[in-house]
């Protein structure tokens, strides 16, 4: 058996192979598939052995198993084999293209996963990759076999997703593509506490991570999974979308993909309303502009009841459409920016999201907000929260909710901080423990929340010695964008009505 | 009794000067009630936050910060819908938005007449004529008491219809004065918050490396000041009067003929307001509670230093002395994150920008505040009538 640490080493030399020819975000797009396919392969070749022994001989097995492709997990047509791919001495791009493509043919489930990807492609006539390195790329990867008895679902899954993660670090993340921290989503998991036999549903899967460490989570707390849980994702990017798909395939898990803007177009719906879950979890990207008022006001499946975001962050819009998820003991765990559990308040006057901040605390569907530590994420340094949603808290939770700040448990590292283990348990156990930990948890009640308008921040209620001074530039900015929309608008108001009492307003027409 | 003679164009004289012939000059007392605060005492009040908010007249006129709470049982509440006027202390404030008790110092208008719009009532107590008479019966030298201008005070009566427009027209006015007071604040945190981040992260995008003072980019320096500066005692003020700013610790406070330098400094404050930085790039007289800067070389930019001190402030703190006083070993050991003189300015730029949009938000405020002033003075002596229909000023513009 392949050992996790091998697997990586292994999978980032083969990825090294290729680096530098191909832009930094794209090569990942390139060498996740054949990974993928050199599994589907290796277990192919694991399963024509096993059904050879039960039909006598392997020839007969793969007749049988052309016939009926339902006896093997993935059929292989024999041309696509890895061992024929290793063959190919010339015009490789295309013939693995060409393989790659007859898979996709024969298992309908993998149509639009790893046929998107042309490895003969060029860009003003000059090949991507050329055959030369794609040889060599191969050659890597043929070095260890991943079938069954050779790579653990779990163990394989997890150095993909490792691989995921490296190549995050290294500014591998195109716009739009926010790989979420490991420990962030075990730490979203562990919170969930999932339970067998539940549906899970990401409205921003990505590739999949945080639905995969649901799964995981679960195994590590029971002996036996008699009914494993139900994932269900939406992903807009379709490069990562099939990403979610090969990560669900590699990790032996069923899960439902579906492709598309969740705010615009949700796609699990019961007849024309939206489906609900036992627990949602998310990482979406965080202050997405481009969705304004017309937008949500046309909103038919019941989402934004409690308020409309504004153009600047659909952080709220995001919250709501989890909730709107949710069962009626559903329970959603969020990834955004500390922004969303603060902007707005303490300010005078109004402001929208700081409204709908104040529906859900004052309906007491907010459980806790976890302040993360800094320099975590790949995409910025800010830290970070998680909001924990609960349709149903247990009665000793009513009216309360737990603040905690969890910023300086971290290990430093480069690029980036991570979480070690042992933390991520704490943070986990304090949340289920429910007390008051100095420097580290509190808990207020809703009346406390309002008193300080409505800002959750958990460093305003948890100081642990470290002064923050300086806000987030960027939670300004969204903040300031937010005041010059509804500016703009009550400059426009104003005009009007200047204009009507006087004839002369103070806007240049446009 | 005046005769209330006719004015051409419709409108007649009254007690309270001309108004349309279709209104009416009524005293406030027959449609209003001012409810007094309770007063518990200041040994029931805590900054704990425990019990309720207790408003005070500094609340009311936004002289003080912090919040007051008190536990004490003999209140007096208000909701944020209450119109709440001062009529002891600074006299006359009206103000709508804050709840909590309210102290003796503070009244509740409570409008007893149903032909009166509240919203119109928030904004005629604002006017001249209100505010006129408040003034007219305030007695008391140190602290002022007004209260006897209740049974005075008049004001005109219309249409609630007509109340109604001209509140509506108003609070639209108001609420862009809101929203720009917000900008300002917003972006006067932005500009702390990006200080700090320039000063850390640097322009380019580089590494970060962990110095004394904090982290800063790898190509930059720790420096200290008397690398680049003379460190000066300012002198006592001249006593001749001219064009020339004398700079005290904090801030301008004279001005006299000849300056004592002529070349762009840092005046730092020595005693009174320790540590207080100004920057001048103009000729000055800096006093003798400061010290100022004496360039030895022109690797730094005044204002680069001036804006990282002014978010790193020196104080006198530690002096021995009753008056915390800033020694001048601890201005010439002061020391900053040095970048070059490109980068410098690049940042003095972005800071700069910052600077601009908020001198154009204020402007832009302070213009609000003169159309609401004149509005309402027009709105109310209804030289401006708002014609249409309120529902069709509430139209949602694109």
């Amino acid at each position: 058996m392949l050992d996790i640490k091998t697997l990586e080493t292994w999978l980032w030399n083969a990825a090294c192979s290729i680096r530098g020819a191909v832009d930094a975000p794209k090569f990942k797009d390139y060498i996740l598939p054949l990974i993928f396919v050199k599994r589907l392969s290796d277990v192919f070749e694991d399963e024509i052995k096993r059904l050879s022994e039960e039909f006598g001989d392997g020839e007969t097995a793969i007749e049988i198993v052309s016939k009926d492709h339902n006896l093997v997990r993935f059929f292989i047509p024999k041309q696509a084999a890895w061992q024929q791919i290793r063959k190919q001495t010339t015009k490789i791009g295309e013939k693995l293209t060409d393989a790659i493509r007859a898979i996709a043919k024969e298992n309908p489930k993998l149509q639009g996963v790893i046929d998107i990807v042309d490895f003969n492609a060029t860009v003003s006539g000059q090949r991507i990759i050329d055959d030369g390195k794609l040889s060599s790329l191969i050659e890597i990867i043929s070095r260890n076999r991943l079938g069954l008895k050779d790579a653990e679902p779990d163990i394989l899954g997890r150095a993909y997703e490792y691989l995921l993660r490296k190549f995050a670090e290294g500014q591998g993340q195109s716009a739009g593509e926010f790989y979420t921290p490991k420990e962030v989503g075990w730490i979203m998991a562990y919170i969930l506490d999932p339970e067998q036999g539940q549906e899970v549903y990401d409205p921003a899967c990505g590739s999949g991570g945080l639905l995969v460490k649901s799964q995981l989570a679960l195994k590590e707390k029971e002996k036996k999974i008699l009914k494993p849980l139900r994932l269900y994702g939406q992903e807009q990017n379709y490069v990562t979308y099939a990403m979610a798909k090969m990560n669900m395939i590699i990790h032996d898990m069923e899960g439902d993909i579906a492709i598309g803007d969740t705010l615009r177009n949700p796609k699990f719906l019961e007849g024309s309303i939206l489906k609900t879950f036992d627990l949602v979890v998310a990482n979406p990207m965080w202050n997405q502009d481009g969705y304004n008022s017309e937008f949500y006001e046309s909103d038919t499946f019941n989402r934004f009841n409690n308020g409309y975001p504004p153009t600047s962050s659909a952080d709220w819009g995001w919250i709501q459409l989890m909730f709107a998820s949710l069962n009626k003991n559903g329970k959603a765990a969020i990834v955004l920016d500390t922004g969303s559990v603060a902007r707005g308040s303490g300010n005078k006057g109004s402001n929208r999201e700081k409204e709908i901040r104040k529906a859900f605390v004052d309906s007491d569907w907010i459980e806790a907000v976890l302040l993360l530590p800094e320099n975590l994420f790949y995409n910025t340094t800010a830290p970070g929260i998680i909001l924990i949603l609960n349709k149903n808290k247990p009665k000793e939770r009513k009216d309360r909710i737990m603040l905690m700040n969890t910023s300086l448990e971290f290990e430093k590292g480069r690029p980036k901080n991570f979480i070690p283990d042992d933390k991520i348990e704490k943070i986990a156990k304090a949340f289920h423990d429910w007390k008051n930990i100095d420097k580290f948890t509190r808990i207020i009640t809703n009346q406390e929340a309002e008193k300080n308008d409505y800002n959750l921040s958990p460093s305003r209620y948890v100081g642990n010695g470290k002064e923050e001074e300086y806000r987030d530039v960027d939670e300004i900015l969204v903040e300031l964008a937010e005041l010059e929309e509804e500016r703009k608008k009550t400059d426009r108001e104003l005009n009007e009505i200047m204009k009507n009492i006087t004839q002369r307003g103070f806007l240049k027409e446009e | 009794m005046k005769t209330k003679a006719v004015i051409e164009n419709g409108f007649k004289e009254t007690e309270i000067g001309l108004i349309p012939e279709d209104w009416e000059v009524v005293n406030v007392d027959k449609y209003i009630q001012f409810e007094r605060g309770t007063e518990p005492g200041s040994e029931n009040y805590n900054k704990d936050k425990k019990g309720v908010r207790f408003l005070r007249v500094v609340d009311i006129s936004g002289s003080r910060d912090d919040k007051t709470y008190t536990t004490s049982k003999k209140l007096k509440l208000c909701k944020k819908k209450d119109i709440l006027i001062t009529f002891d202390g600074s006299p006359g404030i009206v103000k709508q938005g804050l709840e909590g008790a309210y102290s003796s110092g503070i009244r509740k208008v409570v409008i007893i007449n149903k032909d009166l719009f509240s919203d119109y009532v928030y904004y005629v107590l604002q006017t001249i004529y209100v505010q006129r008479t408040i003034e007219k019966y305030t007695t008391g030298v140190t602290i002022k008491h007004s209260s006897k201008a209740i049974l005075h005070i008049k004001i005109p009566f219309f249409s609630i219809q007509e109340q109604q427009k001209i509140a509506f027209v108003l609070s639209k006015i108001q609420q862009a004065i809101e929203q720009q007071d917000r900008i300002i604040e917003t972006t006067r945190e932005l500009k702390k918050s990006l200080m700090n981040k320039l000063f850390t992260e640097g322009l380019h995008g580089e590494e970060q490396k962990e110095t004394d003072i904090g982290l800063m980019p790898k190509s930059w320096d720790v420096r200290k000041i008397n690398e680049f500066a003379k460190i000066k005692y300012g002198k006592q003020k001249p006593k001749i009067i001219g064009q020339i700013p004398v700079v005290g610790s904090s801030r301008i406070y004279a001005w006299c003929e000849k300056p004592l330098i002529n070349f762009p400094t840092l005046i730092v404050g020595r005693k009174g307001n320790a540590g207080a930085v100004h920057l001048f790039l103009e000729p000055c007289w800096p006093s003798d509670t400061t010290f100022y800067l004496e360039w030895k070389s022109e690797m730094v930019t005044p204002k680069f230093l001036y804006y990282y001190m002014s978010i790193n402030q020196l104080s006198g703190e530690h002096a021995k002395t009753t008056i915390p006083s800033l020694q001048r070993q601890d201005l010439e050991n002061y020391r900053f994150p040095f970048p070059n003189i490109s980068e410098q300015l690049d940042i003095i730029k972005a800071i700069d920008k910052i600077d601009k949009k908020l001198s154009q938000a204020e402007s832009k405020k302070q213009t609000f505040q003169a159309l609401f002033r004149t509005m309402l003075n027009q709105l109310m002596t209804g030289k401006i009538r708002v014609k249409i229909r309120v529902r069709d000023l509430d139209v949602e513009v694109n």
